[in-house]
């Protein structure tokens, strides 16, 4: 067991920064789960801690030792990749083998972990057969299993949900939690996919474009974005953003074409520190509300707005509709009973929104 | 009554580019068939026979030319150099294409690409351009007269498709195995011994049959380099059998009919490699 430390790593590849000046700490037996858009560098971070590429800059750290120059055999990590990469001329049982053999580890007991590890994902029926026998999530068991039997101090997994369909994935990623639960070992985990991190991490890290934008547990990632991009790039449908003015005085408000809008106190303390001028206001799509149709919230701004699209997905109902401007989503209950062209007083749950600086992205609140 | 018609039409029109198709194939067969089974039969018959009667089927036949040709010790001497020289040429280019063909499919280097190139351009010189120059060194190193000469040459000539052949296969091999291969704990080598080679057994089997085919036939290298008649390989004994014994034809049909059974055996060995690691469909993970 060990923790997983990067300190200021950066990689390029010819002029292009994949990973810059990245400082994270991953805790001993946690479960971080690394998400990004693609291209943003999370693979390449992963495979910087697996020493399948070496940074360019900065220190990798692994337990307590500095692991820059030690090749992936000897880091003790185990890595599951989004295809799999099983050994297609083995058996099961050779693939998920393979490393123990190659450590030289007797056979009795090499035989006595393949079984453990074959009962504890089910794969007993399997061992004899080869991958092209097995199907996309049996395949996906192995591969888990090949990490397993290691007892490494450190799981890295590498979008490996992602080939898989959305029922199994749903399924695996519950696999996922308890096996963590009963292994214990730190897990550092790569997805594209924002409900995979909620579900899975212990904290999230958000990168964009080689930066690490927060990293934090699920909730404060989701309720409090440090920036533009993690209040953007997490939620479905995603954050709203509007134009809008602060004003200062008399008291920091809001000013959304002419209408001023109230700020809670916290809000108000925040935005002291800041100018006043245009910035943009973040409205996360549940936090847009239909006038008597739900209690009212405490901070309150009410917009009169033209539905112009109504998205139906059965549980819920999307509403698209605009506001000073910009297009906003709305979340509502599948009972809405409004249809496009009506119009609708919307209000919006102030004291949940956040202030980004429109240039750098930053949340004032 | 139309339908039946218009179907009729449609098949007639279908079958009769198949009819010419197995007509051309039939008639290639044939073309090579029958001399094959002209030698068989010839030297099968006696020398009387042979003269008087060349097309006809031996009844009964006469296996005292192969009993004669068997019993010469020159033959068996041929045969053993001919099987030395081939395992040597196909062990030798197996193991060094296949390392320089893993050099070039997973590590990059400067002048990679002109290193390749050139090793192409190999395959633009038949052995027949470069015979004079090839002996002329064979002979500063002093390999005439010797089989492992032979044997250094025909490998030169085979490395350059078999690299290429293989660099292809071994390129289609993903790179995440060899991650995996690595954090598993497998050396460089470990990974080209353990999993790149099994997983390209089709293609090493085709480089293999390839050399050996190749090899086998060889007649212009030991014709070449080799002049002592305790080296002669198959393919020159053939020549100078015939030149000997050119009155006996019969004699010199089964000494052909033998000198191509190893030939034949070695193929439907290597076919049946080719094949088997064909269908265990290697690649698809």
């Amino acid at each position: 067991m060990a923790k997983v430390v990067l300190q200021n790593v950066t990689k390029r590849f010819g002029k292009v920064i994949a990973v810059n000046s990245m400082s994270l700490q991953a805790e001993d037996k946690e479960f971080l789960v690394l998400l990004g858009p693609s291209g943003c560098g999370k693979t390449t971070t992963l495979r910087m801690i697996a020493g399948l590429e070496l940074p360019d800059e900065g220190n990798v750290i692994i337990g307590d030792n500095v692991v820059n120059d030690v090749p992936p055999a000897a880091r003790d990590i185990a890595m599951v990749f989004q295809n799999y990469a099983l050994y297609p001329h083995m058996t099961v049982r050779d693939n998920i083998s393979f490393g123990l053999k190659l450590h030289h580890i007797p056979a009795k007991e090499v035989n006595d972990r393949v079984a453990d590890v074959a009962q504890m994902l089910e794969l007993q029926d399997y061992l004899k057969r080869v991958p092209k026998e097995l199907s996309g999530g049996q395949r996906q068991r192995v591969a888990l299993a090949r990490a397993i039997v290691r007892k490494p101090k450190v799981f890295l997994m590498d979008e490996p949900l992602s080939n898989l369909d959305a029922k199994l994935r749903v399924q695996t990623r519950e696999e996922l939690i308890k096996l963590h639960q009963t292994l214990g070992v730190t897990t550092i985990y790569v997805t594209h996919d924002q409900v995979e991190a909620m579900t899975l991490g212990s904290r999230v890290a958000v990168m964009e474009n080689g930066f690490l934008r927060q990293i934090g547990k699920p909730r404060q990632v989701y309720d409090n974005p440090t920036n533009k991009f993690v209040a953007g790039f997490v939620g479905t449908p995603s954050s709203n953003f509007v134009p809008v003015n602060l004003v200062l005085a008399p008291t920091p408000a809001l000013d959304v074409e002419g209408q001023r809008i109230h700020l809670s106190a916290g809000q108000q303390q925040a935005a002291k520190s800041v100018s006043a001028g245009s910035y943009t206001w973040g409205v996360r799509p549940e936090d847009l509300l239909v006038d008597g149709q739900s209690n009212m919230p405490e901070v309150a701004a009410t917009f009169n707005a033209k539905i112009s699209f109504v998205e139906i997905m059965g549980s819920e109902t999307f509403i698209h509709t605009s506001l000073a401007g910009a297009t906003v989503v709305m979340r509502a209950s599948s009972a809405f009973e409004y249809g496009r062209g009506d119009t609708v007083k919307l209000v919006v749950n102030v004291a949940r929104t956040h202030l980004f600086h429109t240039d750098s992205g930053e949340a004032v609140f | 009554m139309s339908d039946n018609y218009s179907y009729r039409r449609r098949t007639l029109k279908k079958n009769l580019p198949r009819f010419f198709q197995y007509l051309i194939l039939i008639f290639a067969a044939l073309f090579i068939i029958v001399p094959i089974v002209m030698i068989i039969f010839g030297a099968l018959k006696t020398r009387g026979e042979f003269i008087t009667h060349p097309y006809t089927i031996p009844i009964p036949p006469n296996w005292e030319n192969f009993a004669k040709v068997l019993s010469m010790p020159i033959f068996w001497s041929m045969l053993r150099n001919s099987l030395l020289v081939m395992l040597a040429a196909t062990a030798g280019v197996v193991i060094i294409s296949s390392m320089a063909a893993f050099v070039f499919s997973r590590m990059k280097f400067r002048g990679q690409s002109i290193v390749l190139n050139f090793l192409t351009l190999g395959l633009m010189f038949p052995i027949t351009i470069a015979i004079l120059p090839v002996y002329l060194v064979v002979r500063q190193i002093g390999l005439t007269n010797n089989l492992l000469g032979v044997v250094l040459v025909q490998m030169a000539f085979q490395l350059s498709i078999c690299i290429i052949i293989l660099r292809t296969s071994f390129e289609s091999v993903p790179y995440e195995l060899q991650e995996a291969a690595y954090i598993d704990g497998c050396s460089t080598f470990g990974f080209f011994w353990r999993i790149l080679l099994p997983l390209s057994r089709p293609a090493l089997a085709a480089i293999a049959s390839l050399t050996m085919v190749t090899s086998w036939n060889d007649l212009l290298v030991p014709l070449v380099l080799i002049d002592k008649n305790s080296l002669w390989t198959l393919p020159l004994g053939t020549m100078q059998f015939q030149g000997e014994y050119g009155v006996n034809l019969a004699l010199v049909a089964a000494f052909v009919t033998l000198s191509a059974v190893p030939a034949v055996i070695f193929y439907l060995l290597a076919e049946r490699q080719l094949v088997s690691g064909l269908t265990a469909g290697a690649l698809k993970g």
